[in-house]
């Protein structure tokens, strides 16, 4: 038998391969969410093409869907309640047991709230609202899907 | 090792085919096939065959749904045992007789023919808005069918009314059928063929949910708003004596020429809140469901109470419960004001009758009596004979009752006056 050598050429080859797995992995991770991350992933679910159409024609049309509905606080939450939210949007997406009017649910109200306010908490600071406890949805809640900017109604072709 | 590997990947390529089979490669689809139906076929089930989703909730209006708030709603109770005062009003009027809450468009053939109001003298007037085949009884001879024997009529039309009222078969695009809506859109200046869709999303309902009268003679049906759609605007028209048109019935023991007011739902709604606002008929009563990802218009056509989230949360976030308090509050406060109104009224025809009999009474003071009591009733009719209990403009409604009060009271103390009492 050889004498030993401190680092035989296995140990090399699962190092190469152990980066080459995690770059490629990092790569495929991060296109997937810079892709998942473009509004015309989200609006390429059936559920989706009422609120895509209207964001489309809203004044936000320059930013993407989630930019108002993720947590912008870290990467981590933002993670989080995206993964959390996709899972069971597919979820229902598969069952098709969605309404025709979808709703917030659980946490989505305070999220959207407080990216309404990382740009526009300017407007509201002199006044009583920013006294907290207020929400801009509750009277802006049809400014971006808006009813009446698309045409709506069931279509005969 | 392998087996468990291989088990593990194949389960995963399946669940991942899956998603993306059911997300993206087969999609519900996004518009409604159309499949041309040919012109005058009246019957539902066939139509059902290619519009199914549609048809099927149309069928839920076959299981009548009492009220939520417990106003009329579509079980067909007698009105009059819980307004007794109609016995009185409608005394010589076949109202008196019969007067059944609606049991919905699948019926109403057969309650029409049940109902103790026909006689075999009835006219083809009534059939209007019973059944599409008015379509094909106005296409051959004009508004000549409103004079032929309704029961001859009957057996022609077969179907009550169903898809063809309101949709042209070949194109499935809203259409109104009853020439009485037509003409009195056409005499106020509009085009029903001009119509937005939102407009004839309410058209196809208002054609005959109307107030309505038979011109003398020719029964043609016309709808009486040449001067507007509110309760006072009407009676201001039905003063002019329109083609004759002077009273539906005199009350036997009052003596008073009245009007008999017919569901006046078009009139109300489209002046209330939601009308003028540019909310349509089937926004609230026809919304808008999904089944198995496809977008469709519920066909069950009843109080939007009962979906509440499709028909009011779009708009209305405050959830159904006080949705629900908001609705029953408006309809109980016009309830009692209608009783009030009603048993007023009532009262009115008692005081007149009894003035009527005493000999020195002074006739043109009875007369003035008769006149406020004529236009005291319709007021309280507007609103009795509506379906939404107050719902539609309950500002308007709450304000007709209340001049209704106030003109029965005139008319009491006018009666008075005519036999030298309460002179003061």
């Amino acid at each position: 038998m050889d004498e030993k050598k401190p680092f035989p050429l296995h140990v090399f080859k699962l190092l190469f391969l152990g980066f080459a797995g995690a770059i490629v992995g990092m790569l495929v991770f991060a296109g997937g969410l810079s892709y998942a991350d473009k509004p015309t992933f989200c609006g390429s679910c059936h559920s989706m093409q009422h609120v895509y159409t209207t964001w489309q024609a809203s004044s936000h049309q320059y930013f993407t869907c989630g930019d108002c509905h993720l947590p912008q606080d870290n990467i981590l939450a933002k993670l989080y309640v995206k993964g959390e939210n996709g899972m069971r949007h597919t979820y229902h997406e598969v069952l098709r047991d969605y309404p025709d009017t979808i709703f917030f649910t659980g946490t989505a109200n305070t999220i959207v709230n407080k990216n309404c306010l990382r740009c526009h908490a300017y407007i509201v600071a002199p006044t009583a609202l920013a006294t907290g406890e207020q929400s801009c949805i509750s009277c802006h809640r049809n400014f971006i899907h808006g009813r009446g900017q698309v045409e709506g109604g069931v279509k005969v072709e | 090792m392998q087996k468990v590997l291989v088990l593990f990947l194949s389960v995963s390529v399946l669940f991942f085919g899956l998603i993306t089979a059911r997300v993206w490669a087969v999609k519900p689809p996004s518009a409604m096939k159309l499949i041309p139906i040919s012109a005058g076929e009246y019957d539902p089930a066939l139509w059902g065959k290619s519009y199914p989703i549609e048809y099927n909730s149309s069928q839920k209006n076959i299981e009548v749904a009492p009220s939520p708030t417990g106003y009329n709603g579509s079980i067909n109770y007698q009105k009059a045992e819980r307004q007794p005062e109609l016995y009185v009003n409608f005394k010589g009027n076949p109202f008196s007789k019969d007067y059944t809450e609606d049991r919905g468009h699948p019926y109403a053939l057969e309650d029409l023919l049940h109902s103790k109001r026909i006689s075999p003298a009835s006219k083809g007037a009534c059939i209007t808005c019973k059944t599409p085949a008015i379509e094909q009884f106005y296409n051959q001879s004009g508004w000549a069918f409103a004079n032929e024997s309704l029961a001859t009529l009957v057996q022609q039309a077969k179907h009550p009314v169903t898809c063809a009222n309101c949709h042209n078969p070949e194109t499935m695009a809203l259409r109104v059928i009853n020439p009485a809506f037509i003409e009195a859109l056409s005499r106020k200046g509009v085009d029903v063929n001009k119509a937005s869709r939102q407009d004839m999303r309410s058209y196809v309902c208002g054609q005959c949910h109307a107030e309505y009268y038979f011109a003398p003679g020719t029964n043609q049906v016309v709808l009486p708003w040449d001067k507007g759609f509110t309760p006072q605007e009407i009676y201001e028209y039905y003063s002019t004596k329109p083609n004759g048109f002077l009273q539906d019935f005199i009350h036997p023991d009052s003596q008073t020429p009245l009007l008999k007011a017919q569901h006046p739902d078009y009139e109300e709604s489209s002046t209330g809140t939601h009308g003028k606002f540019g909310i349509s008929c089937a926004d609230c009563h026809m919304p808008y469901m999904r089944s198995s990802g496809q977008k469709y218009t519920s066909h069950w056509i009843t109080s939007p109470l009962h979906t509440v989230k499709e028909s009011c949360t779009p708009c209305h976030t405050q959830g159904s419960e006080q949705l629900y308090d908001q609705v029953r509050g408006i309809q109980d406060n016009t309830w009692q004001l209608q009783r009030t109104a009603g048993t007023t009224v009532a009262h009115a025809h008692d005081v007149i009758t009894k003035a009527s009999d005493v000999p020195s009474a002074n006739k043109e003071e009875l007369d003035n009596a008769r006149q406020l009591l004529r236009q005291a009733q319709w007021y309280w009719d507007y609103v009795a004979a509506a379906n939404s209990q107050g719902f539609h403009n309950s500002v308007l409604e709450l304000h007709t009752l209340g001049q209704s009060i106030d003109l029965a009271n005139q008319a009491m103390i006018t009666a008075n006056r005519a036999v030298g009492k309460n002179s003061l």
